[in-house]
């Protein structure tokens, strides 16, 4: 009876709380469906349009780069339209299943999916991705058939190409891949949309101008991601052509004449400054680097001995050997430490007064009675080592830096070196040893501590030409936009070098004339056949090292241990045009090897560029 | 002969002890649930067809719990209570690790939570100590019933696993609610309420200031202002309610929610996928499923209310209001009104294990209303 009256108790106990959570569970179903339908009823509308925002994404547009040309218009790098495949991460769901599909259809290497993970970070959610640049249109096509990967799509774009091959590599440079450090120098708006990027030479100069302004657009996708509309809000500014200065056919002319050897040189025009040439052997072909260059062939580049990847023309630095001379002459007339007739004898070889050392000529048994001009003309040592005692290395130092040694140029190419012009000072500072006379003499004849790069030489031998005026070297001529409007840019003007008496310019031209025409001038082999007047010197350069940075490890100590031959030049002598400046390491002597090289490439520009009849002269 | 046909059937599940009204609705619960995931993964069959995978193992499961009596889940519930703790605290010392908690046992062939198998066992075991005397309950079952719920309660918030810990929590107090079991601290009852909403006040400061770990602060604290940070933790709740907003009345239609398709929405396919459900087939689609699941939990309570004795009534009423607590908590929490818990929506979310532990539910519910009572229980 109790357990019946229990059972029933209980029975009614729960049925009251089976009541209770009924009426709390249509509580709470009464609470959701009351969300549910303002989210879903009330404010229908206003999550419409912010679904609809997600759906509708505004891109950058990005403009068209401008192309590279040489002084005439022949094309030294431009776009070419191309494929690439991309990744979108967002749509894949396990990303290294895709990569194994790409490597399997051999897309895709190792190398490709590590670069592809170190620039993930750099892009936006829901964005393209490349992974491989510059795929063929039937590979493109192909894969476009055969495609069953979401989120792996092609998409056209305009690949850089450089026509020239390894041409004037050094010059124009070359774009690859913007780095996380890229994206942080350049403007994020105007690059949003950019995927490559200057990194040396005028591609890196001049990177805002051939870059151009990003543009908008806005794109519309359905349910699916595809892209259903697409309208732009802002066009690109396509980036503006660069000319420049440097005429195609030379630096083909030039560089094959240095062929395999390593060497560089600079023609320039000594009017304005316009660099015609600049050449530095071995090249290498920029197209390597734009789709991404593999590590192996970068690692093979990078350790080649022969340094392809480094500009000898304008950071390659080099003992100017004999080719100071003719500076190192001016300073003495200008100082008055000499006069034109002043003789000396020349035994072989140099000795100080109170000091053993024997100062060897480069001839073994001495020039004789030697003067000025011909000690430039014959290149005389002896007379040198005598002209630099009497001139002190501070006067030498201060004289050559009228030249521009020592410091850079000025051209509008990235990372010029400027060299070394020694003084007290400078030694103090960099080897902390004081200076000693016998350096005094070494410095004479270009040897020592003395370094500068072709650039430079070619820029001081256009200073005497032009008798004192020191330009700044060009490369840009101007730039054009797509519409036509050109930029010419503003001449850098020119330093007159002070001078006391203007008939030493004439002086030293002379001994330079004689060093050509005279009957035992270093470089008369020239002078056959010329069709226009060339003055000039030679010189050769006993090894120290390429650039103290460089390991010059020479496994051939053969070759390596060789002098590097220069010759530094102007034509014609009444009317001088151009300046040109040639080394080439490791070559011997300058008369024999460099000399001709230079006279061979003056006789390109010339019958290009032939020179106009004086009429007044008729 | 159709007459007979029908017969035969009916014969047949008395004999497998289904109840065919909630199976019927299971199936068709089941059947939304697979059309929804067909689109929210994207219009692929392959999670359907795993998911399918999952749905006979866990009928299967149903059907083998259905045949197990009420008496015996009473008789060996104290060994199960035990049996889970050990392998809660085995979880702690060797479980692996997975989504930033060690939540998993690996057992060979086979890794699981063995959380999961505590929604089951605490109700079992509460149930137990509670009908083992006469209802309401005395002082004294009632605090085992507490203690052994506060030691899984932390052994699983441990983990961490707050959200599971909290719902595993709330089945064992289920049991005591179904049980008839009141606090009466004074004899005001208005001043009785005060007094425990300002324990529970106290006790729920404790927890948010020793008990719980920044990263389930930070996703408690953007439910109250998603807006405020949209592309950081409360993206998702963000996305979620715009997918659900943007649905309307009737919805987009089926495979055509831009929000989800496009990938805005997170575990479209899992926890999330009820705003897939709500962006594509509306507000009606939503009222649908919530009159499914309003029928099953009232057919649920039917059965337990029908069973003659005590342990039976205590653990099917729990199980439904567990039912019912799995569905608010995950609607609430895609469409913002909770923190984002990591609860699935009962048979529509994808996934196997939490699959499995809800039918065995239904299949224990099937059981204590086929299987007659013993004499002396009733």
């Amino acid at each position: 009876m109790d357990k019946i009256a229990n059972t029933k108790r209980e029975r009614k106990v729960f049925r009251s709380r089976i009541v209770i959570a009924s009426v709390f569970m249509i509580a709470m179903a009464l609470l959701l469906i009351f969300r549910l339908f303002n989210l879903q009823i009330i404010n229908h509308d206003y999550y419409t349009v912010e679904a609809l925002g997600n759906q509708l994404q505004i891109l950058p547009i990005q403009p068209i780069r401008g192309d590279i040309l040489d002084r005439n218009g022949k094309v030294l790098a431009t776009n070419e339209l191309s494929y690439r495949l991309t990744i979108t991460p967002e749509k894949i769901d396990n990303i290294n299943d895709t990569f194994i599909e790409l490597q399997i259809s051999d897309l895709i290497d190792e190398e490709d999916i590590e670069r592809f993970n170190k620039n993930l970070s750099r892009y936006k959610k829901f964005h393209n991705i490349p992974i491989k640049h510059n795929l063929s249109e039937e590979i493109a096509a192909g894969f476009l058939v055969e495609n069953q990967l979401s989120g792996v799509e092609i998409e056209p774009y305009f690949h850089r190409v450089y026509p020239n091959g390894s041409s004037s590599s050094h010059i124009i440079g070359y774009v690859s891949s913007m780095t996380k450090e890229d994206k942080d120098y350049y403007d994020k708006n105007n690059y949003a949309g950019t995927t490559f990027v200057g990194k040396t030479g005028i591609e890196k100069q001049y990177e805002k101008l051939l870059h151009g302004l990003s543009g908008e657009k806005q794109i519309e996708r359905n349910v699916d991601g595809r892209v259903v509309d697409s309208k732009v809000i802002k066009a690109s500014g396509p980036g503006q052509d660069i000319y420049l200065n440097i005429d195609l056919d030379l630096q083909l002319a030039a560089e094959s004449l240095l062929g395999d050897s390593r060497g560089a040189l600079a023609l320039i025009d000594v009017n304005d400054g316009s660099i015609l040439s600049l050449v530095s052997t071995p090249t290498f072909d920029p197209n390597w680097f734009v789709g991404g260059i593999s590590i192996e062939r970068y690692q093979q580049l990078k350790n080649d001995k022969e340094l392809p990847l480094f500009d000898r023309s304008i950071k390659g630095l080099y003992p100017p050997g004999s080719t100071i001379k003719p500076m190192i002459a001016l300073a003495g007339l200008e100082l008055n430490k000499i006069t034109i007739k002043d003789q000396i004898f020349c035994p072989g070889y140099y000795k100080l007064p109170d000091y053993s050392r024997k100062f060897n000529d480069w001839k073994r048994y001495g020039h004789g009675n030697i003067a000025l001009i011909e000690g430039i003309a014959q290149s005389c040592d002896v007379f040198f080592y005598d002209l630099a005692y009497k001139l002190g290395i501070d006067n030498i130092h201060d004289s050559l830096t009228h030249f521009q040694f020592g410091n850079k140029t000025g051209i509008d190419l990235p990372g010029e070196l400027g060299g070394i012009l020694p003084s007290r000072e400078w030694k103090k500072i960099n080897k902390d040893e004081p200076w000693y006379r016998g350096e005094t003499l070494i410095a004479g004849i270009g040897q020592g501590f003395m370094t500068a790069s072709p650039l430079q030489l070619a820029l001081a031998t256009a200073a005497i030409a032009n008798k004192g005026q020191l330009l700044t070297p060009q490369l840009l001529m101007h730039s054009q936009t797509k519409s036509g409007d050109i930029y010419e840019d503003d001449k850098k003007p020119a330093r007159q070098i002070p001078i006391k008496d203007i008939n030493n310019w004439e002086l030293i031209i002379e001994g330079m004339k004689q060093v050509v025409y005279g009957k035992l001038g270093t470089a008369r082999r020239l002078n056959h056949k010329l069709t226009y007047t060339l003055a000039g010197k030679t010189g050769t350069a006993q090894v120290f090292s390429l650039d103290p940075e460089e390991e010059y490890i020479a496994e051939n100590i053969e070759e390596k241990l060789r002098d590097h031959a220069l010759f530094t030049g102007f034509a014609p002598i009444e009317d001088p045009q151009v300046a040109i400046a040639i080394i080439v390491e490791n070559a011997g002597s300058g008369s024999a090897t460099a000399a001709p090289l230079a006279r061979a490439l003056l006789d390109v520009y010339f019958s290009k560029n032939p020179i106009k009849e004086n009429s007044s002269s008729d | 002969m159709i007459d007979y046909f029908f017969k035969k059937i009916k014969l047949f599940y008395r004999f497998f002890k289904i109840d065919t009204p909630l199976l019927i609705l299971i199936a068709l619960l089941s059947s939304l649930g697979l059309m929804i995931l067909y689109s929210s993964s994207g219009g692929s069959l392959d999670l359907v067809y795993r998911q399918l995978i999952h749905l006979g193992l866990a009928t299967l499961v149903m059907l083998i719990v259905a045949q197990i009596p009420p008496l015996f889940l009473m008789r060996s519930a104290p060994i199960l209570m035990v049996l889970g703790t050990v392998l809660l605290i085995l979880v702690l010392l060797f479980g692996s690790y997975g989504g930033g908690a060690q939540r998993w046992l690996n057992l060979g062939l086979i890794r699981f939570q063995p959380s999961e198998l505590m929604k089951i066992i605490v109700p079992i075991g509460i149930s137990s100590i509670l009908s083992e005397g006469t209802l309401p309950p005395r002082a004294f079952p009632v605090i085992i019933s507490l203690v052994g719920i506060a030691i899984v309660v932390l052994l699983i918030a441990k983990q961490p696993d707050l959200g599971t810990a909290l719902l595993i929590g709330a089945s064992g107090i289920y049991v005591l609610f179904f049980s008839g079991f009141r606090i009466r601290l004074v004899k005001n009852p208005w001043l009785n309420l005060g007094l425990i909403a300002g324990i529970l006040g106290g006790s729920l400061y404790a927890v948010w200031n020793y008990l719980l770990i920044s990263y389930q602060k930070n996703r408690i604290l953007t439910l109250f202002n998603p807006e405020s940070d949209p592309l950081g933790s409360g993206y998702h709740i963000l996305q979620s309610k715009i997918a659900i907003g943007s649905g309307g009345l009737t919805g987009k239609g089926i495979t055509h929610g831009s929000q989800s398709r496009l990938d805005f929405v997170p575990a479209q396919s899992t926890d999330f996928i009820f705003s897939v459900l709500a962006e594509e087939m509306g507000f009606v689609g939503f009222i649908l499923l919530l009159s499914i699941y309003a029928l099953i939990i009232y057919r649920c309570f039917n059965l337990s209310l029908r069973c003659e004795d005590n342990f039976s009534r205590l653990l099917g009423a729990s199980l439904t209001f567990v039912l019912f607590t799995y569905v608010f908590v995950n609607m609430a929490m895609v469409s913002g009104l909770l923190p984002v818990v990591g609860v699935p929506l009962p048979l529509i979310s994808y996934g196997g294990s939490s699959l499995m532990t809800l039918m065995a539910s239904f299949g224990i519910i099937m059981s204590i209303h086929k299987h007659k009572s013993p004499r002396y229980l009733q």
